[in-house]
C-alpha cells in the first residue's frame, strides 16, 4: 500500500512535468529543431566536397551518422544539472528536503520526462530531416535491436549521473554555467557528436575508450568500436558506479553546508 | 509606443554613460565571486576549444575552396570577435527577456525614460566574454602576420564597419525571436536556440557550394555576415557594391525588427503570464 502510494506520487510528478512541457509546445519544437542546425551544417559541408569518401566514410554514412546522432542527442543527453543548480541556488531544495520525497528520484523524473517527450516529438522531426537531407527512410530499422536498447539505457544513466554530479557542485560554486559549458563542450567533441571518431587520430580514440565520453549520447552509433562490445559495457558500468559514488559523496558533503535559503 | 525609430545623436552620450555604468556593475559582480569567475572564463573558452578542435579535425579532409589553412584561422578569429561581442553586449539582456515577460518585470524596463529596446537588450557583458574576444583579436593578428599581409587603412575600416553590421544583424535576429515571447507567452530560451545558427557563420560561403535551395536561404546568410568582413581583412578584392548592399540590407533589417518590437509590445499585458 505504502509502496503504491510512493509510486503514485512520482507518477503524478511525471505526468505533471509532461503537461508542463506540452503547455509550451512552440518552445519545445524550437529547442528540438535547433539541435539539427549543427548536423545540417556538417552534412552540407561534407556534401559540398567532390570526393565520395571522407575519412573512410561514404557521404551517405556521414548523413546517417549526423541524423541519428541528433536523434540520440535529444534523448540521451541529460540536462539535470540545470534543475539541481536552480534548486540549490533558489532555495527550492529546502522545500524538497522537508517533503516525503527523494530528491534524486525527483531530479531523475524531472529530466526523464523531458527526455521522454523529446523522444516522441523528435521522431517526426527526424523523419522530415532525413527526407530533406536525402536519407533512405528505413534508416531507423538498422538500430532497432535489444543491444541498442541496453546501450541507450546505460548511456542515459551515465549521462544523468554525470550531469547530476555536476549540478551538485553548486553547493560550492555560486555559478556553475562555466562548468556546464565545459561538460557540454567535452561531450560534443569527445563523444564524437561534432565530428565522427573516424576523423580522430587513432591514438586519441584508443585513449578515449577508457573515458566516459564514448558511452554518452551516441554510443548506439558505434557499438563495438573497441572491438569488444562486452568490454565497452563493462567500462560504461564502471563509469556509472564512479559517478553514482561521486554523486552520493557530493550530496552528503553539500547538504552539510547548505543553508536551505538558497545561495543568493 | 511613441518612441523614435532611431536613437537621436544627442542622447548617445547619455546611453554611453548608462552602458559604462552597467559594465562596471557587472565587472564588480564578476570579481566578487572569484571561483565562479574562473569557472565562467573556463566556460567561455570551452566554445573556443570546440571551434578549434572541429577545425583541426576537419582541415585534413575538407577543402574550403580558396580559403587555405592560415586563412581559415583568420576566419575563425573574425568569427570569435563577432561571437563574443554579441555575447558581451547583448546576451545577458536577451537571456533574461523571456523571464522578464513571464513575471511582469518588463514593466521596469518600459517605464524608464530610456529607449526600451536599448534597455532590455544591454545588461552589461561579462569579463569572460571580453577575454574571449581579445583571444579572437590575437588569433586574427597572428594569422594576418603569418599570411604576410600588409596593413591597409581602407580595408581595415571596411572590416570594422562590416563586422559591426554583422553583430547588429545577428543581434536583431536574436531580438526578433525573443520578442516573440510577447505574442506566444513563453518561448523560454528562444535567443539561445537562435544562437545555434552561428554554426553556419563558422565557415565561409565557399564551404557551402553544393547545398539545396533551402541551404541558400538558411546557411548562406549566416555565413555571408562573417565572410564579408573576413574577405575585406584579407585584402581580397574590395567589392564596394557587396558592402553597400550588405549595409542597406542590414539597416532595413534592423529597422524592421525595431518596428516589430514596438508592434509586439501591444501584446504585453504587464500583468505577467
Amino acid at each position: 500500500m505504502c509502496h503504491n502510494q510512493s509510486v503514485r506520487k512520482y507518477w503524478e510528478y511525471f505526468v505533471q512535468n509532461i503537461n508542463e512541457y506540452l503547455a509550451y509546445r512552440l518552445r519545445l519544437f524550437l529547442s528540438l529543431a535547433s539541435n539539427l542546425i549543427v548536423p545540417i551544417t556538417m552534412i552540407w559541408i561534407f556534401s559540398s566536397l567532390p570526393q565520395s569518401q571522407i575519412a573512410g566514410m561514404t557521404k551517405l554514412e556521414i548523413v546517417r551518422y549526423y541524423v541519428l546522432g541528433s536523434f540520440f542527442y535529444s534523448f540521451t543527453n541529460a540536462k539535470v544539472d540545470e534543475f539541481v543548480k536552480t534548486s540549490i541556488q533558489h532555495g527550492e531544495l529546502g522545500r524538497y528536503l522537508i517533503k516525503p520525497v527523494n530528491f534524486w528520484i525527483l531530479a531523475f523524473i524531472n529530466d526523464f520526462s523531458l527526455r521522454f517527450i523529446r523522444l516522441l516529438i523528435s521522431l517526426p522531426i527526424i523523419f522530415i530531416f532525413a527526407m530533406i537531407v536525402g536519407l533512405p527512410l528505413n534508416f531507423l530499422k538498422t538500430i532497432i535491436s535489444p543491444t541498442v536498447a541496453i546501450v541507450l539505457v546505460l548511456s542515459y544513466l551515465l549521462s544523468f549521473l554525470f550531469s547530476f554530479s555536476l549540478g551538485l557542485l553548486t553547493f560550492w560554486v555560486e555559478e556553475v554555467w562555466g562548468l556546464q559549458n565545459l561538460k557540454d563542450t567535452a561531450i560534443k567533441i569527445l563523444s564524437g557528436l561534432a565530428i565522427p571518431y573516424q576523423f580522430f587520430p587513432i591514438a586519441v580514440v584508443a585513449l578515449l575508450k577508457w573515458l566516459p565520453f564514448p558511452y554518452l549520447v551516441i554510443w548506439p552509433l558505434r557499438i563495438g568500436f573497441t572491438g569488444n562490445f562486452l568490454t565497452e559495457v563493462l567500462i560504461a558500468c564502471v563509469w556509472v558506479v564512479i559517478f553514482y559514488l561521486l554523486g552520493v559523496w557530493l550530496w552528503r558533503r553539500g547538504l552539510n553546508i547548505y543553508g536551505a535559503t538558497g545561495l543568493y | 509606443m511613441g518612441q523614435p525609430v532611431f536613437i537621436s545623436m544627442k542622447t548617445i552620450k547619455k546611453y554611453l554613460t548608462i552602458f559604462k555604468l552597467l559594465v562596471s556593475t557587472r565587472l564588480s559582480a564578476d570579481l566578487s565571486f572569484r571561483v565562479s569567475f574562473l569557472a565562467t572564463i573556463a566556460g567561455s573558452f570551452c566554445f573556443i576549444v570546440l571551434y578549434i578542435a572541429t577545425l583541426v579535425l576537419l582541415m585534413p579532409y575538407v577543402n574550403f575552396g580558396p580559403w587555405g589553412k592560415q586563412e581559415m584561422w583568420l576566419f575563425l578569429g573574425v568569427f570569435l570577435i563577432f561571437c563574443y561581442t554579441v555575447f558581451y553586449l547583448f546576451w545577458r539582456g536577451l537571456w533574461h527577456f523571456p523571464e522578464n515577460v513571464r513575471n511582469g518585470r518588463l514593466d521596469f524596463y518600459l517605464t524608464k525614460p530610456l529607449d526600451s529596446q536599448f534597455f532590455v537588450s544591454i545588461a552589461g557583458g561579462g569579463l569572460h566574454n571580453l577575454c574571449a574576444m581579445i583571444f579572437g583579436i590575437i588569433l586574427v593578428a597572428w594569422s594576418f602576420q603569418n599570411l604576410g599581409l600588409s596593413f591597409n587603412v581602407v580595408n581595415f575600416i571596411s572590416f570594422i564597419i562590416t563586422l559591426i553590421l554583422a553583430i547588429l544583424d545577428f543581434y536583431s535576429l536574436a531580438f526578433f525571436f525573443v520578442v516573440l515571447n510577447l505574442r506566444f507567452s513563453y518561448l523560454g530560451e528562444a535567443a539561445y536556440e537562435i544562437w545555434d545558427f552561428q554554426s553556419f557563420s563558422r565557415y565561409p560561403t565557399d564551404a557551402f557550394n553544393n547545398v539545396p535551395l533551402i541551404g541558400y536561404l538558411i546557411a548562406i546568410p549566416f555565413s555571408v555576415i562573417i565572410t564579408i568582413p573576413a574577405n575585406t581583412l584579407l585584402l581580397k578584392d574590395l567589392r564596394i557594391m557587396e558592402i553597400l548592399v550588405f549595409f542597406l540590407a542590414s539597416l532595413i533589417f534592423m529597422f524592421l525588427v525595431r518596428k516589430f518590437w514596438f508592434h509586439e509590445l501591444k501584446h504585453y499585458s504587464s500583468a505577467s503570464s
